[in-house]
């Protein structure tokens, strides 16, 4: 039996690099950027890798932010950053046959070990935060992991519900 | 139960691409799909371009995984049709 967890990755929005913050913003940038992105979207500060929500758009080049695990506001120049909406996204199948062990690698990415070469033994899903200490996302893989393996053959993939620790990508190696 | 999809390839006819232990599928450029496999060996597949950030290969070749996993054992191999871009070329490495 091939089964496979469906999983919504949401879509990257807008990436950039943030230039000194103006007024009370918290996040600035130039070129009318944050002109798709809402509130309430996922911003990853890639460089400090801390997870932020879109509080307010004071306009298109100024956000201000909500840290969800501490990071600090405003993000300085030349901080990378990527915004990921929080509504739209598009489903990933991720295997779950062979699994070796599932493990909360950090707060924010949870990994599935495979029985396979090293090469491409470690699916990566990189998620909104847990709370320091906490295996919550881990727990969640593992219990839709479950409960996909007592469905009918011909369920073949599952869809897994991550919220709130909405998955932003995923990755193997 | 081995599956197989059969992909039409430019100027090549139908190709067979293996369903089985398939960990990851991937939009890996604008213009390839990978399959990752547990056993090691990636499946490339090089289509025409898609837009930027749109993964609307990657979204037809796991949909038509997941028909042909779902078909009876007897029919090993879905005719993969309709994909949104040619496709070009399949190797494995």
């Amino acid at each position: 039996m091939e089964k496979f967890l469906d999983v919504p990755v949401y879509d990257n929005v807008v990436s950039g690099t943030a230039v000194t913050p103006v007024g009370s913003a918290d996040l600035t940038d130039t070129g009318n950027i944050f002109a798709p992105v809402a509130v309430g979207d996922i911003v990853h500060a890639a460089s400090s890798n801390k997870y932020f929500l879109v509080a307010s758009k004071i306009d298109n080049n100024n956000l201000t932010l909500t840290a969800l695990d501490g990071g600090t506001i405003p993000l300085t120049a030349g901080e990378v950053f990527y915004i990921h909406s929080a509504t739209a996204s598009n489903k990933q199948i991720v295997s779950i046959e062979n699994v070796k062990l599932i493990e909360q690698a950090s707060t924010s990415t949870t990994t599935i070990t495979f029985d396979a070469p090293s090469s491409v033994d470690i699916i990566t899903l990189t998620h909104l935060p847990v709370p320091s200490g906490s295996e919550a996302m881990r727990d969640k893989v593992q219990d839709a992991m479950d409960a996909a393996y007592i469905t009918n053959w011909e369920n073949v993939a599952s869809e897994f519900d991550a919220r709130p620790y909405k998955v932003i990508g995923i990755s193997i190696a | 139960m081995t599956k197989f999809l059969s992909i039409p390839v430019t100027s090549e006819g139908n190709q067979l691409v293996s369903c089985n232990d398939i960990k990851l599928i991937e939009q890996g450029s604008t213009t390839t799909v990978v399959i990752t496999y547990g056993g090691g060996k990636v499946t490339t597949i090089t289509h025409a371009a898609s837009s930027a950030g749109s993964e609307e290969m990657r979204d037809a070749i796991q949909n038509a995984v997941i028909s042909n996993l779902q078909q009876s054992w007897v029919n090993v191999s879905l005719q993969v049709e309709g994909l949104p871009q040619a496709v070009s070329g399949i190797a494995v490495a």
